[in-house]
């Protein structure tokens, strides 16, 4: 077996040949190779230096999104609470690489209840802002349970599909299972009423359930119920949510009302042309044309300063940061961490994809934050989280 | 590797190959959203660019100031002001404020209801929020005291200053200048119209109207960078606005204003034209109407006031008055007559009280007669028959030809809108309009100022500053200057001639015979008018009584004028000029239903006249007349 260099030191306990049977085995959580030993040299540096770019864009582009000449330095509001959230998130993600990423697998049931448990309490007594209800509150801080559970819906789906001892492709009987899984939160979610949680949620698993494998058969069925229902589904949105859907097809037609978002962020974005207006230059943005130009909108405040030049660097970068998390997939250790980590790959792809799209008049307004980007704790959290496991998966991949 | 069933690949097998295909599909949608964001931002970059710029720029206007109207003096007649308007934008107050801060500024203005301020509040959407919504408009000066000291208190409060246009002499001369109003979007519509926009205020009428354009100057263009909120950030002129063309008019305003006076609260009108130039220093018509307060837009109950005032106070009667001018037109007959050689000055007529002709009687006012009456008798004593003889030997046409180059009967072209011709008649008028032929009678009613003659005060002042200078007929006008700031010489050269006077071929003898008959109307202890002869040796004055019937003679029979219901008194007429041989003003007095002019209209005309040559402090005559008897 070749050995690459940067695995001499690791003792691998697990032989490939019973990879498929991880399933059950019972180690220590604190698993070598541990911190302790300064072993860092199988750490993936290539992501977190994308994660540092990415983030560093994100905190700059905060910076001039929210950048009042009148008000004091650049460390006040936005910008310095994002830094913080960045050292918190940061900090909890170096807590959790420290454990062997077999400990998701351990909790992916418990704390999947949890996260249903919680979607419950929302339906209960969920505090409602904008006519949804999607924010749990604990002395004062709000908790959004949704984001909570886009997580725990794929450690969930990992441990599922790595137990299951039937090798894939999977047909429509043998996905009931899973289905489920995924349908459980989804609909809790689409309840609150949070429409693009709940697609972005049915996007990822259905990214896991592709790579896992299924037949040619169900996915020729999954396309068209999906279709079907997307029909039938029509009758059952919220007025805003069809009002939505509708200015996105036709933004022109209401520019002061619904379409009015999409519209002025196509100009900010539009406005940039090849090389932006440069930093702190984006009208767009800084008169306030722009709406949430530092949360959902802020790749349209970046593109204006930046042009398309900034927003060529800012996609590769993205890219590059989905291709090594694909790699990390098919080089980990186990297929829960293979599962584990393509589901990463698959939350980052679709937000980037779903927050671009949106502010580019691509796709309906669905309020997805650019993720490493946008500001917000939560968005902020859940990233440095989800990296970390992914760090953790390469960190332990197989030999 | 273990494979259970060969036709199942493992897991591993089947994530590395699936993700694989999902990176293709990855790829796939990366390049499509950078093509969306190359068609944004290359091939669309220009037009967003452009609408970015759009956004964020609003072009404002920047009101240019209307021309200030002066008198020949300089004394400002039509100002501009700043009227102050109370405003409250509406997204600057939060919901739970609005109804104390209502209070409070109602408590602060009069006439405000609190539920009114609270209802148009509430009535904003959200995207009518940062626009000013005016609570008030003009406030008066206490208003503003109060609410500017108690600023601090009232957040979203603004004052907003309008420019408005402002007279000084009120009411003493708004038939001239006349008043503004806002354009209408039937105007808006018109291609005269494409240069004003909604809320532009536009001359209605008098000389705010007919110099329109001239006075309104061309508004600037501001540029203001605004938040997505309509805030203002930042401003600057791109073009600055050129005010108004200033105007200078003829109008002696401190005559005009004691003519005004002088007619007290008599209906009729006076017009005063200086007769070497044809200059009108004073044109009054009463009752008036205060044009300040069409300044802003005019109350509902003040424009039915004065809209339904049965005496008319918006007509301006000294242009759109038409009166029989009765015996004010008897030297004009005497001068056609003269000049035509159908009489001398000294031919004689015998006056019994009444002539026949064929079988009407027509009468002389007095019915007792003048006995035997020369041209300067006749028109002294204002001799009815013998102008009834001098009409059986002139022809109509020749008296409407003659009369027309006096300014019967023709538009004196004066600068004010809505001005009548009065009516000069002739035998082909009476064809066409009566569908009648031309009866010798009728000439007999136009010699003595009835019939159908009629005109208006002014055109009897143009016709007495013929008599004045002795035979030259300037067209009566009111600018004297157009932009006296910065344009040294009057009038255009081109309508300069139009106002050079036109000499009359009267000959001279016969026009002296006339005008020493009109001095004796004045100044002969047997004229109609020696009751107002001036009170000073320093000037004569010549002029004429008119009487002019509003009903026929027979319906009040000899009765006195105090005994005649108003509105069946006779129209009082004085024309007259002074001094005598270098007239300096010439002026017509019509009061409606005064009665006898020389004891209604002369006595006002001489007041004018005595206030106006003391005013100019005009030379003493060099050689007062000493034919007064």
């Amino acid at each position: 077996m070749r050995l690459p260099r940067y695995n001499r030191h690791r003792p691998t306990r697990i032989s490939p040949a019973n990879e498929e049977s991880f399933a059950g085995e019972t180690r220590s959580f604190l698993s070598e190779p541990s911190l302790e030993r300064n072993r860092l040299d199988g750490f993936d540096y290539l992501t977190c230096i994308l994660t540092i770019i990415l983030i560093g864009f994100g905190v700059i582009t905060i910076y001039s999104a929210t950048y009042n000449p009148e008000a004091g330095t650049w460390l006040t509001g936005f910008c310095r609470r994002q830094l913080i959230w960045v050292a918190v998130a940061t900090g909890l993600g170096a807590l959790l690489f420290i454990f062997h990423y077999s400990i998701f697998y351990q909790i992916a049931y418990p704390l999947y209840g949890i996260s249903i448990i919680l979607l419950l309490a929302v339906e209960v007594v969920g505090s409602t802002h904008m006519g949804a209800t999607r924010w749990l509150s604990f002395g004062g801080i709000n908790v959004q349970p949704s984001e909570f559970a886009k997580i725990t819906v794929i450690l969930a789906l990992a441990r599922y599909l790595s137990d299951r001892q039937l090798p894939p492709p999977y047909n429509l009987k043998e996905l009931i299972p899973p289905a489920l899984i995924i349908a459980l939160p989804s609909v809790l979610i689409l309840k609150q009423p949070d429409l693009g949680t709940a697609m972005l949620m049915i996007l990822i698993s259905g990214v896991i359930i592709f790579v896992a494998g299924i037949t040619r058969g169900t996915l020729i069925t999954l396309g068209l119920s999906a279709i079907s229902i997307a029909v039938v589904g029509w009758q059952f949105l919220h007025d805003y949510q069809r009002q939505r859907i509708l200015t996105f097809l036709d933004p022109e037609k209401d520019p002061l009302g619904s379409g009015y978002h999409i519209a002025q962020s196509k100009i900010a974005i539009g406005a940039g042309k090849l090389f932006g207006k440069g930093f702190l230059k984006g009208t767009q943005n800084s008169l306030h044309f722009l709406p949430e130009q530092h949360t959902d909108f802020i790749f349209a405040a970046y593109a204006e300063q930046w042009g398309f030049l900034g927003v060529l660097i800012l996609l590769a970068l993205y890219f590059a940061f989905l291709l090594r998390a694909v790699h990390i997939a098919i080089e980990a250790r186990d297929s829960f961490g293979s599962y584990l980590a393509i589901g990463i790959a698959a939350i980052f792809f679709w937000q980037v994809t779903i927050n671009i799209g949106m502010v580019s008049g691509l796709m309906p307004v669905v309020g997805i934050p650019l993720p490493l980007f946008s500001y917000g704790g939560t968005s902020m959290l859940t990233s440095m989280i989800l990296i970390s496991i992914l760090l953790n998966i390469h960190y332990r991949r197989k030999a | 590797m273990t494979d259970v069933n060969n036709s199942k690949r493992t897991k591993r097998e089947q994530i590395t190959g699936n993700a694989h295909i999902f990176i293709v599909i990855m790829t796939i949608i990366v390049a499509c959203i950078t093509l969306r964001l190359w068609y944004l931002q290359i091939v669309e970059g220009e037009y967003y660019s452009r609408k970015s710029h759009d956004n964020r720029i609003r072009n404002r206007r920047i009101r240019a100031l209307r021309g200030i109207i002066t008198d020949r003096n300089g004394k400002i007649l039509a100002d501009n002001s700043l009227g102050f308007n109370l405003q409250i934008i509406p997204e600057n107050i939060a919901k739970d404020e609005i109804e104390e801060l209502a209070a409070l500024i109602a408590a602060q203005v009069e006439g405000l209801n609190p539920a009114t301020v609270v209802k148009l509040y509430s009535q904003c959407s959200t995207y009518t929020r940062h626009r000013p919504l005016t609570l008030k408009k003009n406030l008066s000066a206490d208003e503003l005291a109060r609410l500017e000291a108690r600023k601090y208190e009232l957040p979203g409060v603004i004052i907003e200053t309008e420019p408005l246009r402002d007279y000084p002499y009120d009411e003493i001369c708004s038939h001239i200048i006349g008043y503004l109003g806002f354009i209408n979007d039937r105007e808006l519509k018109l291609d005269a119209y494409s240069s004003y926009a909604r809320d532009d205020l536009v001359g209605r009428t008098g000389i705010e109207s007919r110099y329109q354009n001239k006075l309104r100057g061309q508004d600037g263009l501001r540029q203001v960078v605004v938040n997505a909120r309509g805030r203002e950030l930042e401003a600057f002129t791109v073009k600055p606005a050129i005010p108004g063309n200033s105007l200078k008019l003829t109008i002696d305003i401190d005559l005009q204003e004691f003519a005004f006076a002088a007619m007290g609260d008599q209906v009729g009108s006076i017009v005063a034209i200086d007769p070497n130039n044809g200059e009108i220093l004073a044109l009054v018509s009463t009752p008036s109407f205060s044009n300040n307060l069409f300044s802003t837009r005019i109350r509902p109950d003040d424009w039915r006031r004065i809209n339904g005032d049965p005496l008319h106070p918006l007509q301006n009667r000294a242009i759109q008055g038409c009166y029989p001018p009765g015996s004010t037109i008897k030297p004009l007959i005497a001068a056609v007559t003269l000049t035509d050689r159908l009489i001398s000055v000294n031919t004689e007529f015998f006056c019994n009280g009444s002539l026949n002709l064929g079988q009407t009687n027509f009468r002389c006012w007095n019915r007792y007669g003048h006995g035997k009456v020369k041209l300067a008798k006749a028109i002294r004593e204002s001799c009815d028959v013998y102008f009834y003889n001098l009409a059986t030997r002139v022809s109509i046409d020749r008296i409407a030809a003659f009369g027309n180059r006096f300014g019967l009967g023709i538009k004196s072209g004066i600068e004010l809108p809505g001005e009548r011709y009065g009516l000069m008649p002739s035998s082909s008028w009476k064809l066409k309009n009566v569908h009648d032929q031309w009866y010798t009678g009728d000439t007999l009613s136009v010699c003595i100022g009835q019939g159908y003659l009629i005109a208006t005060p002014l055109q009897i002042a143009a016709m007495y500053s013929v008599f004045a200078n002795s035979g030259t007929y300037f067209r009566p006008h009111l600018i004297k200057v157009e932009n006296p700031d910065n344009n040294a010489g009057g009038r255009n050269p081109a309508v300069a001639k139009d106002y050079a006077g036109v000499k009359i071929d009267i000959r001279d003898q016969d026009m002296q015979a006339i005008r020493q008959a009109l001095l004796m109307v004045v100044n002969n202890r047997r004229g109609t008018g020696y009751r107002s002869r001036l009170r000073t040796k320093k000037w004569q004055m010549a002029g004429k009584t008119g009487t002019a019937q509003v009903v026929k003679q027979e319906l009040k029979t000899l009765k006195k004028v105090s005994e005649t219901p108003w509105r069946y008194r006779d129209h009082a007429w004085f024309a007259a000029f002074a001094p005598f041989n270098h007239p300096k003003i010439a002026i017509a007095v019509m009061v409606e239903h005064g009665g006898h002019g020389g004891s209604t209209a002369a006595p006002i005309a001489r007041k004018v006249i005595e206030f106006y040559l003391n005013k100019i402090n005009c030379k003493a005559e060099t050689n007062p007349d000493s034919s007064a008897q």
